[in-house]
């Protein structure tokens, strides 16, 4: 594929078009509106008046941070939906007989599955400080990084995992316990003790426990990362930016797996056609730019 | 050459050759869909792929329209590789796809309006929904549209762009004769203002009236190329058909090539002929001396209909185009790709090809 010139002008009208169609289903729009939100604020409602931690941090100033990364987690479902969707129903092909490039076609998509999930995070951030009086985010910058780096892993690693996926209706079933898993596990729904057990160490090296790791610490300003939540020294921006290095590496990680999954299994045929195309590429030695291997 | 043009995109080429298709081969893992197949299309020309499903037709398009690629030859569309320039290629091109989905939730005005925003210098929504007949049905969810309907509207998005080449993959499949005869008359208008086709029909009619040029794949290779009057003059010869008493039938010259069908007393009779005009005045001499009416007499030149039917007839390897091999080749499961399309028998094209009036 060559580079286009104009490519930057094509990501808005499927952006547009995204949006668009995605509330045309007020029913999924709906729930997929309101739930980030609603899971990001329920465990600040659980500990908004519990005890200050030994280190001396409320439960709910840890939660707010990670209520925010709710709906980064929850962009799987959007990407999953509109990826299987779309390529059952073809809907993709047509969208590839105009000039827009498919490059430009993923990526509305996914822009048009964020966009909503950082208006979310904007809400719940607009909640904690209003509602609950959770001081604002000491760096936003890291903020707004962790959020939008785990926007982009979110999306390029459901785009690739759609590829796996059978139907669109059996994607959303077999994804649901990967994001629940993936949202209890972040330490979004509750404050765990803070010693590391197995799983914790698991979940370090998970997505979104990574993100959250990053909001968390740019949010608060302290250290979470290589610290337990007794012990938690204040960070400048450029402390913080060293103390992240961990979970942005995971992120960096799951980034590649994301895009050596989407290289291998994304199609934007639907699954009959899709193994004559991966075979035909497989016999080539060689894939279509964007790895759709047709 | 093709191979050359392929390599780098050329842009403005002044050659008026828009397609070249050389020794295209494209695999399925183990099944050729299209072999060794080779043709050029030149700017406002509308040039036909004719054939039964599972005969190339859409796998070729998908290759010329960047969708797939080649296994093997190359393929060029003015003068660029279509997958590797696919995105610089896009502008000058519609498509109107056999089985793409629509956002079915979108009306017709925001599903041409969502397109529109695609395309540098679009028709207006009321240009592209009044080429093909939509205007009425504008504010109409695209999953109330019928059939015909929807193809109306893919034939709008193939257009908006101003198109110098349009791909119909099947433009006419499930639209009533009116919307056929309005799709038909509204591509012919744009070719004759400079439009180039490539069209993919089983409709032999559509071929007929549209095209300069056609050619009939089976088993994934071209078996027939020309123009209209070139392969129908490959189909041979005319027939001249009509009907006589039953017991008049062993009177009839014994130099007539005849196939005869006897029905409640009277036996149909066709004869094929290159030279239909000395047939007739023989007909007719032989006539006058038994005193015989040719009831039902018919003469028809050889048909597109004709020429398909007459491939099962012949051997692999013989009516095909040069430099082309049997489908598959030597290869190991060169069968079908939807497991019945080698299996076409003559009866199965007949069923799948639709003829209304195509004889003339």
């Amino acid at each position: 594929m060559s580079i286009n010139p104009s490519w930057p002008r094509y990501v808005w009208p499927q952006v547009a078009l995204s949006q668009r169609v995605y509330w045309q289903d007020i029913a999924f729009a709906l729930v997929g509106a309101v739930m980030p939100i609603a899971m990001g604020i329920f465990p600040m409602v659980q500990v908004r008046d519990a005890r200050p931690l030994p280190g001396g941090i409320r439960p709910i100033d840890l939660l707010a941070p990670s209520g925010l990364c709710v709906s980064i987690i929850w962009i799987a479902y959007a990407v999953i939906n509109s990826a299987a969707r779309r390529r059952e129903t073809r809907t993709y092909k047509r969208l590839r007989a105009t000039p827009i490039p498919q490059s430009a076609i993923l990526v509305g998509e996914a822009t048009s599955a964020a966009l909503p999930a950082l208006a979310q995070s904007g809400i719940v951030l607009a909640i904690a400080v209003g509602y609950f009086e959770v001081a604002p985010p000491v760096h936003w910058s890291l903020v707004v990084t962790g959020l939008v780096i785990g926007a982009i892993t979110m999306g390029l690693l459901t785009f690739g995992v759609s590829g796996l996926l059978p139907s669109s209706e059996l994607s959303t079933w077999i994804v649901t316990p990967f994001v629940i898993g993936m949202w209890i596990l972040s330490g979004s729904l509750t404050v765990t003790s803070g010693a590391a057990s197995t799983i914790d160490r698991i979940s370090d090296y998970l997505p979104s426990t990574a993100f959250v790791q990053i909001v968390r610490t740019g949010y608060i300003g302290q250290d979470f990362v290589n610290h337990d939540l007794a012990s938690h020294p204040q960070l400048s921006l450029s402390q913080a930016v060293d103390a992240i290095h961990q979970p942005l590496g995971v992120l960096i990680l799951w980034i590649a797996v994301g895009y050596l999954l989407f290289r291998t299994f994304f199609t934007w045929e639907p699954r009959s056609s899709r193994r004559r195309g991966r075979v035909n590429s497989g016999t080539r030695g060689k894939r279509t730019a964007t790895g759709s291997g047709e | 050459m093709v191979a050359a043009a392929a390599s780098s995109y050329r842009w403005g080429m002044s050659t008026d050759t828009v397609i070249e298709v050389a020794d295209l081969r494209v695999d399925y893992g183990t099944t050729t869909a299209v072999d060794r197949t080779s043709f050029t299309v030149s700017r406002g020309e509308v040039f036909a792929l004719l054939g039964t499903n599972g005969a190339g037709k859409t796998t070729t398009l998908d290759v010329l329209e960047g969708y797939r690629e080649a296994t093997a030859g190359a393929a060029s569309v003015f003068g660029a590789d279509p997958l590797r320039y696919r995105d610089r290629l896009a502008p000058r091109i519609g498509i109107m796809l056999q089985d793409a989905g629509f956002f079915e939730t979108l009306t017709v005005r925001q599903t041409v309006t969502a397109w529109r925003r695609f395309y540098r210098d679009p028709r207006s929504l009321d240009e592209a929904v009044g080429l093909v007949g939509l205007s009425h049905r504008v504010d109409t969810r695209v999953s109330s549209l019928s059939g015909g309907e929807r193809r109306r509207l893919d034939l709008a998005l193939a257009l908006l762009g101003h198109p110098e080449l349009l791909f119909l993959d099947e433009p006419t499949t499930g639209m009533d004769p009116e919307g056929r005869h309005q799709s038909l008359e509204l591509v012919a208008g744009l070719v004759r203002e400079g439009l180039t086709v490539v069209l993919t029909t089983h409709y032999l009619e559509e071929a007929e009236q549209l095209a300069d040029r056609v050619a009939i794949m089976h088993r994934g290779t071209i078996r027939r190329m020309g123009t209209l009057e070139q392969v129908r003059a490959e189909s041979g010869d005319a027939r001249i058909g009509f009907e006589v008493p039953a017991d008049m039938v062993t009177l009839l010259p014994a130099t007539l090539q005849a196939s005869i069908d006897q029905k409640h007393g009277n036996a149909r009779v066709e004869v094929r002929d290159a030279d239909p005009e000395r047939v007739l005045r023989q007909l007719f001499s032989w006539a006058d001396a038994h005193d015989v009416m040719l009831l039902g007499l018919e003469v028809r030149r050889g048909s597109l209909e004709d020429v398909f039917l007459s491939l099962p007839e012949e051997p692999e390897n013989i009516g095909r185009m040069p430099g082309t091999v049997p489908p598959g080749g030597n290869r190991k499961g060169g069968t079908a790709l939807d497991g019945d399309r080698g299996q076409a028998d003559h009866g199965e094209r007949a069923d799948r090809l639709t003829t209304t009036g195509a004889r003339s």
